[in-house]
């Protein structure tokens, strides 16, 4: 406990007596609403400033202001949090520093691996390409072996078009529980050689925490042991190989699905949103050549966006309100409007078409 | 020290160290911690915050006076008539001079943002942190944020092994 001493401004009659007595009846609420968000670490200097006669609590108090406060002073969560929003790679740096940041490192659970958070972006294409595979290897092969629970997976690897599938199989181990965003960029050649395996999210720990997932380069096939995708928010699937089985088994298990964009992907003919999306809300089908029918099931869906002209069927389009159609081939984009997209009127107030020439815009 | 303003609610913020702030209620409400106790009904008109003093606390007030929305606030440096990027551009600058304090003025400001929970002004000073510390050595990071080195020899050969590609 501190030793006492008089507050400064005690003497001023600003503050009467009375005050301090109507004060001090609330100080007991009031410091539990006050209360750090986390007590200074042990050894934190809680040298405490008294107030008015009573002692404050560990935790209460003001900890050491004095000028040569370093990062020992720093409560846990603070040290930590400056650690987990460091560059991945000054992080692995700074867990060398002290146990404090190694302690933090080993619960490092937002991994963002790319040229640019390797510090590569200035190397030689070659050496960046084998640096980078490198790394990743490294690092991912550390966390797994630590045991640390990644939160959010970013992998960009868009350079590496003679990445092994077994580096990327063995990385994608350390997607399990807990895992909530998860992003793959892979050179476009990839979606032919790598399929991205529905395994990684057939353990229902991890499907069921997942709440970002988006592919870019890969084939990826779901079938019927993919898990329950029930937090899954956001799917983007970009120059990704899919078939409409696929698409299918997907979306039946998201059915928590908000956004939905399907960016320059082949394997899909009918493109079909079922009713069981019940809270997709945001829907972008965009360069997918092979599609020809897209057939519209979701109630809450409010915005369609689509770059392509295929024949559109909304069977409940209650609530869509925005449509933003760019045809690949744009003439006669006025009489597609006309005759195929009858269907999506019911309610919308924003519909824009784009053409080469033309761009129209109606409410 | 603020005067009152006609039509607009104060809040009396004291520092353990007998400093007293009048501030208008908006400006203190950037504080989660605060606006929960005003909304909660829990806050006296004057608030004591224990754990900052009087220096630190007038900085961080300074720092809530610019940030705090200019709609029936402060309006202290925006009008309808600035278009929001060049507002933004503004607070980057502001923020950016405000920022330029040693070590443990910055460490102080961390523990207050943590503390009274203003997002802005904990991201601010994390990431002027963590630009301090990139690309330096270990004992340069060391001596930045004035910490020890508490490694057996043969532990930090352990870990700068495991972390090796950090330093490629």
């Amino acid at each position: 406990m501190s030793p006492r001493r008089l507050r400064p401004w005690s003497s001023r009659p600003r503050f009467a007596a009375i005050h301090d007595a109507v004060r001090r009846t609330r100080r007991r609420r009031r410091h539990r609403l006050l209360k750090p968000l986390t007590p200074p670490a042990a050894g934190s200097g809680s040298k405490a400033t008294e107030t008015n006669g009573a002692t404050c609590g560990q935790g209460e108090c003001a900890p050491n202001m004095g000028q040569e406060l370093g990062l020992e002073e720093l409560p846990e969560d603070i040290v930590h949090r400056i650690h987990s929003i460091m560059p991945v790679q000054d992080a692995a740096r700074a867990a060398c520093v002290s146990r404090r940041f190694l302690h933090s490192w080993r619960s490092y659970s937002s991994l963002t691996l790319s040229d640019r958070t390797l510090g590569l972006d200035d190397t030689d294409f070659e050496e960046r390409k084998t640096h980078l595979i490198d790394k990743f290897d490294k690092i991912l092969k550390n966390h797994y072996g630590n045991g640390v629970k990644v939160k959010t997976l970013k992998l960009e690897l868009g350079l590496c078009s003679d990445i092994k599938a077994s580096y990327l199989d063995r990385w994608l181990r350390i997607i399990k529980s807990g895992i909530q965003e998860f992003s793959l960029v892979l050179p476009l050649v990839m979606n032919k050689i790598y399929n991205f395996p529905c395994s990684v999210l057939s353990n229902e720990a991890a499907a069921s925490s997942i709440q970002s997932l988006s592919l870019f380069g890969c084939a990826f096939h779901p079938t019927s042991i993919l898990g329950r995708l029930i937090r899954l928010k956001s799917l983007h699937l970009c120059h990704v190989h899919i078939t409409e089985d696929g698409l299918g088994h997907l979306l039946s298990k998201s059915s928590a699905l908000e956004r939905l964009v399907i960016d320059a992907c082949s394997g899909i003919i009918c493109l079909k949103i079922p009713c069981t999306m019940q809270q997709l809300k945001f829907l972008a089908v965009k360069l997918c050549k092979m599609v020809r029918v897209v057939e519209i099931d979701a109630p809450q869906l409010g915005s369609f966006h689509y770059g392509g002209t295929p024949v559109i069927y909304v069977r409940n389009s209650s609530q869509l309100k925005n449509v933003d159609i760019s045809p690949v081939c744009p003439s006669g984009i006025l009489s597609y409007a006309r005759f195929s997209l009858p269907s999506i009127a019911q309610n919308v107030e924003s519909l824009t078409l784009r053409g080469r020439s033309e761009v129209c815009v109606g409410f | 020290m603020a005067t009152r303003e006609a039509g607009k609610k104060m809040i009396m913020l004291k520092s353990p160290d007998g400093m007293e702030f009048e501030v208008e209620e908006a400006v203190a409400m950037e504080s989660q911690t605060i606006r929960k106790m005003i909304e909660d009904d829990c806050a006296d008109t004057a608030i004591l915050i224990p754990n900052i003093n009087s220096k630190i606390l007038s900085r961080v007030i300074e720092y809530c006076n610019k940030h705090v929305p200019t709609t029936g606030a402060t309006g202290a440096a925006a009008s309808d008539t600035v278009a929001p990027a060049a507002l933004a551009e503004d607070l980057k600058i502001w923020d950016a001079e405000f920022i330029k304090v040693n070590r443990a003025t910055r460490f102080n400001l961390i523990q207050a943002a943590s503390y009274l929970n203003i997002k802005g002004l904990l991201d601010l000073t994390s990431q002027t942190t963590i630009d301090t510390i990139s690309d330096n050595s270990l004992e340069e990071i060391r001596s930045f944020l004035s910490t020890k080195n508490d490694y057996l020899p043969e532990e930090e050969q352990t870990i700068r092994r495991e972390n090796q590609w950090a330093f490629q």
